[in-house]
């Protein structure tokens, strides 16, 4: 029915006393997300939203069985707030958290690559399963229930295709805002192989924009994906935007010979994907793929 | 953010002994007298943020005054690549048994911190790794295990290097990388990292990055502000929103750097050229935008502007006002298209229909088209 989050996930909330965390979870919550706990250093036992509040993951865990959690904490505080969530055992983790210092990235995707947890983030808006639940800041007011899998490296692009596939009548199963910073975790590969496993998604979107070649290793699995192999459709954003200037995406920037448009289409068209120049084709597209 | 050579020499002196710091100036009589004291021939290097500045002939050898007098004054003022020269650094020169290159860079595809080494350093370390890269020694780095010494000294060994040079090689690596993890870079090059025929190991040139978004933590690296970036970019930094000038004439603001890349797209799509980037940021205000559009506006090769906002922390409504109140204030110069969805962006369009004669639409192809037709026709 959807990937990695669904209407049973049991919730947990860092960083959700704060403005932004209280804003989200109250969305969050009414949107049907089975949000269980809070976690905020030194207010261990106080409660929010009508939720119990704990010091640390670890006791957030024990206290309500949660699996996932989703992190507001700001940057200074990140590294050590992933640290207590993967301790604490939870195996799927959310980071909204923008301007992460870079060795702080990079210590926090190893950490959770060697505890074996899926991260989506940081810097994202997210994930989204429409009808059950949502663990970040996408407007649920956009979304209509349907069969399309979306994953994207950023945040408004992905709110622009998911109204456009709406209005085309179709709908997403799960909408995934993957981030796109220099280190992040799930990346395209993993989460088209979590769609590939979904049987309620049988069309994918990818939105990928210059820099890195996460567009261009997921290509190299996509031929291996045998369900949706066939039905993925791919938009690179930034075709215009000249080398050695980052375009408010840390990530977004082409270095180099690297992480260039033209690579990122060729790799994907080379193994069947198409890639439009507009986002506009895309809901046509899709509607080819399920007809 | 990047250093200078002489701005990252001082932060690894920090650390490190053999420095060849010399003196910098913007001053020919400091540089004359400068060399005398330490004696010739001395080197003389334009300070500036960009590569090549051998080639280009920033980098010099003085063999006595009158050289030091004549060569100041060449590279004092010299455009290179369009930086223009304001500060030498003059030091004495050494003489070099060997030349070294060594990095530790970020590496996206490892995504980790990686060391690069090579026995074959200087100015065509790029063509030794073009044509030799198995000259290249590339170790990426474990975060959470650190440098792994007894492998790096195998390899060190097998590079060629004697073993009295590997040790004190790998005690150079060792400190680098501490200091590239305690100061936040991104980006630590030596080149070249020299042998002298003293047998010293000594740091002749260097190229240092510090992380942007480690600026709450590494305030005395910002202090030191090496910048000389576009005047326009660092006033949208301090404003809150992230701007990049480009060469087209049609101005772009809107909210998530992938939509702006997006709306960027739409705009060649439609046959313009995009004069700027600029993402106003999630939960932009009215202010923000007020700011933003007053910025794109005083680009005089701007001749239209194109606002693409999706609403969703960021609200329709406050995008609207911002927009509202800077062409109340004064007519705009150039003709204005807002595209505007999403939350509360009703709300957003009647204020702009009420208050304002700008062209509303909700499609962004059609905006971009419009924008270009605009800009063409004024």
């Amino acid at each position: 029915m959807s990937i990695w989050l669904n209407d049973k996930t049991k919730v947990i909330v860092q960083g959700m006393t704060g403005r932004e965390g209280t804003f989200h979870t109250g969305n969050m919550i009414k949107y049907g997300t089975n949000v269980v706990a809070g976690v905020t250093p030194g207010k261990g036992g106080e409660s929010h939203l009508g939720l119990p509040i704990f010091d640390n993951c670890s006791e957030a865990v024990k206290g309500t069985g949660a699996t996932a959690s989703v992190i507001f904490v700001p940057a200074r505080f990140c590294l050590a707030a992933v640290q207590d969530a993967v301790v604490s055992g939870v195996k799927f983790l959310v980071v909204i958290t923008e301007g992460i210092p870079l060795h702080d990235e990079i210590k926090i995707g190893a950490l959770v690559r060697k505890e074996g947890v899926i991260m989506v983030g940081p810097n994202c808006p997210g994930i989204f399963s429409v009808g059950q639940a949502s663990m970040g800041i996408m407007p649920s007011s956009i979304f209509k229930r349907g069969n399309i899998g979306l994953v994207s490296r950023s945040g408004t692009l992905t709110y622009e295709l998911v109204d456009l596939i709406s209005r085309a009548g179709l709908g997403i199963s799960t909408a995934v805002g993957i981030g796109g910073d220099r280190v992040i975790g799930a990346r395209f590969i993993e989460t088209l192989k979590a769609f590939n496993d979904d049987e309620n998604t049988l069309a994918v979107a990818m939105v990928g924009e210059i820099g890195g070649s996460d567009e261009e290793e997921a290509a190299e699995i996509i031929p291996s994906l045998s369900r949706i192999s066939k039905n993925i459709v791919g938009f690179i954003g930034g075709r215009t935007a000249p080398p050695g200037k980052a375009m408010g995406h840390a990530g977004a920037i082409v270095e180099g010979n690297k992480g260039t448009p033209q690579s990122k289409v060729e790799a994907l068209e080379s193994v069947g994907v198409p890639v439009p120049e507009k986002l506009s084709e895309i809901p046509d597209i899709l509607k080819g793929f399920i007809s | 953010m990047d250093f200078k050579e002489y701005q990252g020499k001082k932060v690894l002196s920090e650390r490190f002994e053999n420095v060849a710091l010399g003196l910098v100036t913007s001053n020919v009589r400091d540089a004359v007298g400068y060399s005398s004291e330490v004696g010739f021939p001395v080197v003389i290097k334009a300070q500036v943020l960009i590569g090549g500045r051998g080639k280009a002939g920033g980098v010099k050898l003085a063999f006595n005054q009158e050289e030091v007098k004549s060569i100041a004054d060449d590279i004092l003022g010299m455009d290179i690549k369009g930086h223009k020269v304001e500060e030498i650094l003059v030091a004495k020169a050494v003489d070099i048994k060997e030349e070294w290159y060594m990095s530790i860079t970020f590496d996206r595809a490892n995504r980790s911190m990686t060391l690069i080494f090579s026995v074959e350093g200087g100015v065509d370390i790029e063509q030794v790794a073009h044509e030799s890269p198995e000259k290249v020694l590339k170790m990426p780095i474990n975060s959470l295990e650190g440098l792994e010494i007894s492998d790096l000294k195998k390899r060190l060994l097998e590079a060629g290097l004697n073993k009295s040079h590997v040790d004190e090689l790998v005690k150079i690596i060792i400190s680098s990388y501490a200091m590239v993890v305690d100061k936040d870079l991104t980006l630590l090059e030596v080149n070249p990292l020299v042998l002298t025929d003293d047998e010293e190991i000594v740091i002749l040139d260097c190229k240092m990055s510090v992380d942007d978004t480690a600026e709450f933590r590494q305030s005395a690296l910002f202090e030191m502000n090496s910048e000389d970036g576009d005047a326009r970019e660092k006033m949208a930094k301090k404003q809150g929103f992230s701007y990049v000038h480009l060469e087209g004439d049609v101005g772009i603001i809107g909210n998530g750097a992938g939509l702006v890349m997006a709306t960027m797209d739409a705009v060649k799509n439609a046959g313009g050229e995009p004069a700027n980037f600029l993402d106003i940021g999630g939960g932009a205000k009215a202010e923000v935008v007020n700011n933003a559009l007053k910025l794109v506006e005083g680009n005089p090769k701007v001749k239209s502007i194109f606002i693409n906002v999706f609403g969703g922390i960021t609200r329709g409504d406050e995008v609207a006002r911002g927009i509202a109140d800077v062409v109340n204030e004064s007519a705009p110069r150039v003709p204005i298209v807002i595209r505007l969805t999403g939350t509360r962006a009703e709300e957003g369009l009647e204020i702009l229909k009420n208050e304002t004669d700008l062209s509303v639409t909700d499609v962004m192809d059609e905006a971009a088209e419009l924008a270009v037709k605009l800009g063409d026709e004024s």
